[in-house]
């Protein structure tokens, strides 16, 4: 018996919710636990994700907001609304945000770090280079919606 | 049956749905954090399993009146494993085989789950990121699908806590595709309460009354009355069977409103194939199944030409007004602002899901139901075994003619049907008779199985001629 490979999973969907309360308490299990700059550890494991992802989907594009409503959908399936501001400022705010749904009072950094650190890893694939990025706002962290930001260099 | 699609599908609809690889590559990230933290591959199996039953219990809590739905004994609730493994994960458990094994001192035999194709570890140790060693886990423990089980045991569990039952259920995973086994193996265990792990909350859960499953009947009773009274008998519904207000249940739908109109959808005609599972009956024949998901496509396709823009709205207005004072205000405000025609489309798309999970393949549609029924071949020409045209004596001739009439005659009769299917549905819906809305919609699919077969009889004696 062979078992999937990983090819064979980007036809399926799970369903998130329950990985989803999973990552908060992770977060929670870090902090009871003292661990120190839980934020760019978070960052770390999307940055791990995209890796172990960037050869599965070969996402390319030359154009920021393609590449980034790319990056949403094809690996989360969020629809996303993407707005520049100025010359280099990238403003993604995703209303179903995978990893948010309820507010988290008793967390400090927001599950979307890993969203941010994933994206962030693709953007650098495609040859961007990401001077910033963030979580602007998080509806785990009580926001309405997520807004995460990316920023280029010129 | 009731059951099997309120736990299966509607958490489907509900659920959020992200492509599988990147639920998976979390999960590992999730993992390896822990044994980062823990350095200790024993201690970040337990410490993921745990993680994953606190997860689970909080989605639990929330799905608390779906859990209830199960059947309050340990042996079946572990016979439910797939529907809950695909509750969780979103896909179905595949090519499986289930064993039992006697246990000493047990009212229950353990069942074991052979799992030819595990998810979790799907590809795992392609990628350079892939780096637990889950052969240094102990024996005893659970190894790399250690969340997702302890996800599986928390469902059960809670399902059994919620029904007051004595008993608990264990769950380890035995065979493991990352430690180099050709299967997942899960092995489930029953435990009586004391002497699983107890907590003080479980005394609390242990008191609460365990209530019934659904009654369908009920439903359509809830329908028969005008608006005012439905909001009163729904409201008596939901806080009888459910221990809850309508504004709680409804509550579990808030940003999700859009699936919660493909549920009722959805909802229509799992109630329909519920009176006597004539749809259910119907799609076990193929050709009949094709017919069905012509009927939606045209159905769908003919609701903009056949129903008044204003009625749309009409019934939007009507159903906006029956979720106030039931529903959250904010979650009025969001229904009131989705377009008639939208709402339209998510009711026809609930639907269309019913209909796939009853059996009606849409992708093996083709363009038209003739094309479907080859009935342009058999009036244009005579079927492979029948006479030449040449050979028919006046009165074979007459005959074959009639037919060919009669078969006309028929495909318009199902048209009819087809087309004034919604405007039935509408109608008796507008008089506040559900009832008579199921059954006329039962009378319709009666009418049109005749029609098809009719249709059908009538090709093979054009084929005997």
């Amino acid at each position: 018996m062979s078992n999937y490979t990983r090819e064979d999973l980007l036809s399926k969907t799970a369903t998130i919710n329950q990985l989803r309360n999973c990552v908060y308490h992770f977060i929670k299990f870090m902090q009871s636990n003292n661990v120190k700059d839980i934020k760019n550890r978070l960052r770390k494991m999307g940055t791990n994700i995209a890796k172990t992802e960037i050869p599965l989907y070969k996402i390319r594009s030359n154009d920021p907001i393609s590449l980034l409503r790319l990056i949403y959908s094809q690996i989360m399936n969020s629809k996303v609304e993407i707005n520049k501001e100025g010359d280099n400022l990238y403003i993604v705010e995703d209303t179903k945000c995978p990893l948010c749904k309820y507010n988290r009072e008793d967390i400090s950094d927001a599950p979307d770090e890993i969203i941010v650190g994933m994206v962030q890893e693709f953007l650098k694939d495609n040859g961007f280079k990401v001077k910033d990025f963030g979580v602007k706002d998080s509806r785990s962290l009580g926001a309405v919606t997520c807004v995460h930001f990316y920023e280029f260099t010129k | 049956m009731v059951f099997k699609f309120l736990v299966g599908r509607v958490a489907k609809l509900v659920g959020r749905k992200v492509p599988t690889p990147f639920y998976m590559i979390l999960y590992r990230e999730i993992y390896k954090e822990i044994l980062d933290i823990t350095r200790d591959e024993t201690k970040a199996a337990r410490i993921m399993k745990e993680i994953g039953i606190r997860g689970t219990l909080e989605s639990s809590q929330r799905q608390e009146q779906v859990l209830r739905l199960f059947p309050n004994d340990p042996k079946r609730v572990m016979e439910y494993l797939p529907i809950i493994w695909q509750t969780l994960f979103g896909t179905k458990m595949d090519d499986y085989k289930v064993l039992q094994e006697e246990v000493e001192d047990s009212d229950y035999p353990a069942i074991i789950y052979q799992i030819a194709k595990c998810p979790v570890c799907g590809g795992y140790s392609s990628a350079p990121e892939d780096t637990i060693n889950v052969k240094k886990i102990k024996h005893g423990n659970s190894y790399y699908a250690a969340g997702t089980v302890g996800m599986l045991e928390e469902v059960a569990n809670f399902i059994l806590e919620t029904r007051g039952n004595p008993y608990r259920i264990n769950i380890t995973e035995t065979k493991c595709f990352c430690r180099g086994d050709n299967m997942m193996e899960l092995y489930c265990k029953v435990l009586p309460l004391e002497k699983s792990k107890t907590e003080e909350e479980e005394d609390i859960r242990m008191k609460r009354p365990p209530t019934i499953d659904i009654d369908l009947d009920k439903l359509e009773e809830l329908f028969t009355k005008p608006l005012d009274s439905i909001k009163e008998q729904f409201t008596k519904l939901v806080k009888e069977k459910l221990d809850m207000t309508p504004d709680e249940l409804l509550d579990h739908f808030r940003n999700y409103e859009q699936d919660l109109i493909k549920i009722m959808g959805f909802l229509l005609i799992h109630l329909i194939n519920e009176n006597g599972r004539i749809i259910e009956k119907l799609v076990r024949n193929e050709a009949i199944a094709k017919v069905i998901g012509h009927l939606y496509k045209l159905s769908y396709e003919m609701s903009d030409l056949y129903m008044p823009r204003e009625v749309i709205v009409d019934y939007q207005n009507l159903f906006i007004e029956f979720m106030m004072g039931l529903a959250p205000d904010e979650m009025v405000d969001s229904f009131k602002r989705i377009p008639a025609a939208e709402m339209t489309d998510l009711f026809y798309e609930g639907v269309k899901k019913a209909l796939q999970d009853l059996g009606v393949n849409f992708d093996g549609l083709k363009r038209n139901i003739w094309e479907e029924l080859e009935i342009q071949n058999a009036l244009e020409k005579p079927p492979f075994e029948s006479k030449s045209e040449e050979e028919l004596t006046e009165e074979e001739r007459k005959k074959r003619a009639e037919i060919k009439l009669r078969i006309i005659q028929e495909i318009f009769m199902l048209l009819n049907n087809l087309i004034g299917l919604p405007t039935k549905v509408f109608i008796s819906g507008t008089h506040s008779m559900a009832k008579s809305m199921v059954s006329a919609s039962g009378d319709m699919f009666t009418n049109i199985r005749n029609h098809i077969e009719n249709i059908f009889d009538l090709a093979e004696q054009l084929k005997a001629n």
